[in-house]
């Protein structure tokens, strides 16, 4: 099994993406399929792994990177428009 | 591997290497130096450009990493090239105070004639490199090893596998009773506060504070703002979104253990478990810091690729890049593609990692050191006078 995205803690509530995925395509994990791709999403970036409320936090590498602006369904692309920093 | 063949000290902890360091002191002997260190190629060469005119806090820590550079774990015996015999004199003392065997040339001693005290200096030379040479390696407790983590010309890969991998090595070293250090200040910018909870002691934490202070007064000072466009467009089209993740990405080389100790640049690791040092982004700065703090081995993860190295400590370069690791077959001495290409998990790569690191432990060359691309830079805290 060829896997297509890595969660790097298992605390993460995103995985990121280790080649360029379409539309609908589900991503690899290690431990199974993801929920299905909202949009095209490119190598290196991310994809929510569990529904995420606006204001929620959003885990990568065991820690916060942010809070969600948005709702965020699982499969979403995780970025710059729902998505921000907490700190600048 | 609870133990490997290395090199014990009379003080301090084992060596991996059993290095004949030429050190020149000041920048008046480099030329010198490297006339001798091109005449015993298997030394290694250490050079300072500086050496008078320092003040103040610059001046020790010249001083200091000079010191720590001639007494490292790695360092068998030393030849000094000074250019008087305080100085000289002054690092000779210190070198043998640690047991190991020096030979000390300086200018005014000679009636400052480079060229006969070069000449001199080699054939000395060859006689302590012949005697390191001889030396053989003897049993050594893994849990004495300090592993320096470092990352160059990082890309979406970095933060993904090889940094995460590197911190997977460091979480087994020090579950083992092992210390790891990483470093550079600013890429800690946006993550601090986790690295302060994870401080060990609210005292490692108040000196974290007050090193991401001190870097930010001397940027301040310039006229320069580190927030601004950080991070920054190409970081966004790799996927990078927050500050928070682009540091977290940098820092998920340093594993996820407590931070026993905050250090300054170049300042000893005592004991054992994570460390945190102060330094500046440059790898050459930042690594050589790493060093002189004992570190007997470093891990250097790169995106794009990346040649440099330590030139005391054997420097393990990894990526994650597929392209890198075709392409720089001769400089990446471990690949972690595979597991960006998603054919195996990040766990399964560890184990192969921990062998590496193992081998060359025991004397297995690092591209860095095939390649002689090491080198030992002293960073300048001021201006000289």
């Amino acid at each position: 099994m060829t896997l297509s995205a890595i969660q790097i803690h298992p605390d993460d509530t995103v995985v990121c993406l280790l080649r360029d995925h379409q539309a609908g395509e589900c991503a690899t994990l290690r431990t199974g399929p993801t929920a299905a791709l909202r949009s095209d999403t490119p190598m290196g970036h991310k994809i929510a792994l569990v529904a995420t409320a606006r204001g929620a936090p959003v885990i990568k590498f065991g820690a916060v990177i942010g809070h969600a602006t948005a709702d965020i369904a699982p499969g979403e692309h995780v970025h710059l428009h729902n998505l921000e920093g907490g700190l600048r | 591997m609870s133990h490997f063949q290395g090199f014990p000290r009379a003080i301090g902890r084992p060596g991996i290497r059993n290095h004949l360091v030429i050190l020149s002191m000041c920048g008046l002997n480099a030329p010198g130096a490297r006339r001798v260190a091109a005449a015993l190629p298997d030394s290694v060469l250490i050079s300072s450009p500086y050496g008078r005119g320092h003040v103040g806090a610059d001046k020790v820590f010249h001083g200091h990493m000079l010191n720590a550079f001639a007494t490292h774990p790695n360092t068998g015996a030393v030849v000094i090239l000074a250019p008087d015999d305080g100085l000289c004199d002054g690092m000779a003392a210190k070198v043998a105070a640690t047991g190991r065997a020096v030979s000390g040339f300086s200018l005014q001693r000679w009636g400052e004639d480079g060229t006969a005290m070069t000449t001199a200096a080699i054939v000395e030379g060859h006689r302590l490199l012949a005697q390191v040479q001889s030396e053989e390696r003897r049993a050594c407790a893994m849990a004495d090893l300090v592993i320096a983590a470092e990352c160059g010309h990082s890309d979406a890969s970095s933060g993904i596998v090889a940094n995460p991998l590197v911190g997977d090595l460091f979480d087994h070293h020090i579950a083992a009773g092992g210390a790891a250090v990483f470093a550079e200040t600013l890429e800690w910018l946006g993550c601090e506060p986790g690295l302060y909870a994870r401080s060990k002691t609210p005292v490692v934490a108040d000196r974290l504070r007050a090193h991401v202070q001190a870097r930010h007064a001397i940027t301040d000072a310039a006229g320069h703002d580190i927030h601004i466009g950080n991070p920054g467009p190409q970081n966004h089209a790799g996927g990078i979104t927050t500050l928070e993740e682009k540091s977290l990405g940098a820092i998920s080389k340093g594993g996820t253990t407590p931070i026993m100790g905050a250090l300054a640049e170049g300042e000893a690791i005592s004991g054992p478990g994570l460390h945190i040092m102060d330094t500046p982004t440059l790898s050459p700065e930042s690594i050589s810091s790493m060093v002189a703090a004992g570190s007997q081995i470093v891990c250097f993860t790169t995106g794009h690729g990346n040649p440099y190295g330590s030139a005391l400590a054997p420097t393990i370069k990894l990526t994650g890049n597929p392209d890198t690791a075709a392409r720089l077959t001769d400089q990446i001495d471990f690949d972690a593609s595979d597991v960006f290409r998603g054919l195996r998990d990040r766990v399964a790569a560890l184990p192969e990692l921990i062998t590496l690191v193992d081998c060359i432990c025991n004397g297995a060359l690092t591209c860095v050191e095939r390649n002689r691309d090491g080198d030992e830079v002293i960073s300048r805290l001021g201006p000289s006078v």
